[in-house]
């Protein structure tokens, strides 16, 4: 058996290798002049020149990392802000720490949280989490880390609990937005979205990211609720706060595909095919409409996944699942990794994965858990819930 | 309200949703092609982008890397590079030099390929301490391929992780004795083919006289029965094993094992309701031919290596042969000393048998149906 892990792997590795170099050897340019990369804004630069500074400096450069991350959806800040934050991870803690030095300890696992949630350790990021609020009842930014965890994982209970938290803190849209975020998922979807609007009727007193993350989930909630055209508004919305926002993008991309759209989705997407996201929703919106870069699109995609399977990446599932069922038509395949990945994470794209690979497998008793626990956690999602009923 | 918490909202806040998307963290891949006597030939595959993170790649900081400047900082690089893999063959350090700068595709943009030679005295062992991007990227790998003239091996490199990779072959002796202790095992841990021995066996030291069991009076007539029965199984078992090893017969697994079952039960059910008391080194050999393919299947989920097959083939039977002459062994003297009490008779053959025969229904009915009814004793 070992040894025929090791052997798939083999064949892994090989695939990733060869699928970059399938069709070209290695080449030297023609002139000096080439571009042959491009390096996006906000990228550390030159890292093995400098020597590490303070905690502060290693501190801030960790955020401005994470936050880059998030925004692109791209993992390597994570691993940038991870490096930074290890040899500060490795210093002990003091047994009697006054209150400055609690503040800091929190501070960075806060931000050692962030790295474990983004790699879906939800638990040990909880852990984290936990061990912060125990220091500090208020620390407002883990209560918000925690709430969207609970959130991710469908324990809406704890996750409006840890919302609760962040009322006294200041920003109403931060908290109208968390509160929100999990009643839109908890059958309470249109006082929900009344709460996030009429706070961002308001005016723009909030910082950018705060309108893009309330309008987002605004979207979100209008989206499940089968109000397109108001879903395609407030995502428009998001990405006028923050064009960079993959998050925001992708969500407009599948609403346009609910509404039939794809060719509309190959336009918004463009040429953002860095993030795995986008580039899914490309590939599915180009075999839809038949255009002619749905090959090419298939096959860039099929290869970030052979590459992610080298390293031993277990954290797309969800996306690998999509698309299996939506772009190489493989039900069986697509039934077994939604159901691997909704283990782990519950929200409505999970749920609706496992529903829809269930149906196109011919296996609707597949979905039995996924069928109940929507119905026990009254989630509101008319294509959801017009799929279980096909189910039925 | 909390001053320093809403200074950092905007970064807070840009958390919020994220957690949906799969990526593409950083990755470089190793190739090294081993050479008979001078060493190691290499090409590393590293991502431009982590190269302007590292190195500042990107001379005139215009967000964009050109073919000059990539050329510009070639010594650069590969200093870096070097200086970030340690390559030792056995105990002796690799000396790493570089051989070319090319430029590649990969799925996530466009890699420099740093192609080296690796100089040292090939050995049985090549560790890799593996270090890029240590510091900077904790979530770097480097997948590994190592190319030799046997096979082709793979890993993944942590940096900060030392692995050590093993490039000789294993020795001939070596193969030996595992597929030998893996032979010896199965029968070991194989009960169906251990009860079916055992089944054979209860009866050998009785004699069937007028409808009933009374004890065998020679030693050596008894000894030359157990033999007859278990050089009966060996040999069938021997030629089919040997059969389907080597792709000539094959059988379904199913039928195989269900078959299996089926001679457990039969051989049980012989010792309480006796049909065959005469021949049965016929019934052994009869039946050894079925557990000969079920051998098989257990030597083919272990593989024959190519290049020692008929060694590997030959270890492996003389294993099964041994682990079943250890049970001869242990269950001979016992047996003999036991034989004419009325507990072997009546306790022993008779009811032990019955439970033998309950198990191994329950084996077949498992193996037909392809159900699992039993937690233990498979």
């Amino acid at each position: 058996m070992k040894n025929a892990s090791r052997s798939a792997r083999g064949i892994l590795i090989l695939a990733a290798m060869l699928s970059g170099s399938a069709f070209a050897e290695p080449w030297h340019p023609a002139n000096d002049n080439e571009v042959i990369e491009h390096i996006p804004a906000g990228a550390p630069r030159g890292l093995a020149l400098t020597k590490s500074g303070t905690r502060e400096q290693a501190l801030a450069a960790a955020r401005a990392n994470i936050s880059l991350g998030r925004r692109y959806s791209d993992p390597r800040y994570y691993g940038y802000a991870e490096a930074e934050l290890a040899p500060w991870n490795q210093k002990a803690e003091d047994a009697n720490p006054s209150r400055e030095e609690v503040n800091r300890a929190n501070d960075l696992d806060v931000l050692n949280a962030q790295i474990l949630q983004f790699r879906h350790e939800f638990d040990a990021a909880r852990n984290v989490l936990q061990t912060v609020l125990k220091r500090d009842r208020d620390n407002t930014q883990a209560w918000l880390t925690l709430a969207v965890i609970d959130q991710v994982q469908g324990d809406y209970r704890a996750a409006r609990g840890a919302c609760g938290h962040l009322v006294t803190a200041g920003d109403m849209l931060v908290a109208s937005a968390c509160a929100g975020g999990v009643g839109g998922l908890n059958g309470q979807a249109d006082i929900s979205a009344t709460l996030i609007e009429r706070e961002l009727a308001r005016g723009d007193a909030s910082p950018a990211p705060v309108r893009d993350w309330a309008w987002t989930v605004l979207g979100e909630i209008r989206a499940r609720q089968g109000q397109l055209d108001a879903a395609v508004v407030a995502l428009k919305k998001a990405l006028e706060v923050d064009q960079d926002d993959v998050y925001a993008r992708a969500a407009l991309a599948d609403v346009l595909l609910d509404q039939g759209k794809p060719a509309d989705v190959l336009v918004l997407i463009g040429d953002r095919r860095n993030a795995d996201a986008l580039l899914l929703r490309a590939a599915i919106a180009a075999k839809q409409s038949g255009n002619s870069e749905a090959d090419t699109l298939r096959a860039a995609f099929a290869e970030r996944v052979a590459e992610m399977n080298a390293r031993g990446d277990a954290t797309h599932r969800r996306e690998l699942a999509r698309f299996a069922l939506e772009v190489e038509g493989d039900a069986t395949s697509a039934l077994d990794l939604a159901l691997q990945n909704w283990a782990v994470q519950k929200e409505p794209a999970d749920s609706w994965l496992v529903l829809a690979a269930a149906k196109a497998a011919g296996k609707p008793d597949a979905a039995i858990a996924v069928r109940q626990w929507i119905i026990d956690n009254k989630l509101e999602d008319v294509k959801i819930h017009a799929l279980m009923e096909q189910l039925q | 309200m909390n001053l320093r918490w809403f200074s950092r909202l905007g970064f807070l806040l840009a958390l919020a949703p994220c957690f949906a998307f799969a990526h593409k963290a950083s990755d470089a891949f190793l190739v090294l092609h081993t050479h008979a006597t001078e060493g190691f030939s290499g090409q590393w595959d590293i991502a431009l982008r982590d190269l302007d993170v590292a190195l500042a790649i990107d001379a005139n900081a215009d967000h964009e890397i050109t073919w000059g400047e990539l050329k510009a900082a070639r010594s650069t690089i590969e200093n870096y590079a070097f200086s970030h893999l340690a390559l030792t063959s056995g105990t002796q350090a690799c000396k790493l030099s570089s051989t070319d700068l090319l430029v590649d595709k990969h799925s996530d943009g466009n890699y420099a390929v740093v192609r080296f030679d690796a100089a040292c005295t090939p050995g049985d062992t090549l560790t890799f301490d593996y270090r890029l991007l240590q510091g900077i990227d904790a979530s770097h790998r480097g997948l590994l391929q190592l190319v030799t003239t046997r096979d082709v091996q793979s890993g993944v490199l942590v940096p900060g992780i030392i692995q050590t990779i093993s490039l000789a072959a294993p020795s001939r002796w070596r193969q030996f004795t595992q597929y030998l202790h893996e032979g010896t095992w199965h029968i070991w841990t194989g009960y169906d083919h251990m009860l079916f021995l055992i089944s054979l066996l209860l009866p050998a030291v009785l004699r069937r006289r007028e409808g009933d069991w009374t004890f065998a009076e020679s030693m050596p007539k008894t000894l030359w029965r157990v033999t007859g029965v278990v050089t009966a199984f060996t040999l069938a078992h021997s030629i089919t094993l040997t059969l389907a090893a080597l792709d000539i017969v094959h059988l379904p697994s199913r039928l195989v094992e269900s078959g299996i079952a089926l001679s457990v039960v039969l051989a049980a059910v012989n010792n309480v309701r006796p049909l065959v008391t005469e021949r049965t080194w016929a019934f052994a050999f009869g039946f050894g031919l079925l557990h000969g393919f079920g051998f098989a299947n257990a030597l083919a989920d272990l593989g024959l290596p190519r290049d020692a097959l008929a060694l590997c083939l030959f270890a492996f039977n003389l294993g099964v042969e041994i682990g079943q002459l250890a049970i001869v062994a242990a269950f001979f003297p016992l047996a003999w000393m036991l034989r004419k009490t009325t507990f072997y008779r009546r306790v022993l053959l008779v009811p032990g048998s019955l439970i033998i025969a309950l198990l191994a229904m329950v084996w077949l009915t498992e193996r037909v149906f392809d159900l699992r009814l039993l937690p233990i004793l498979r």
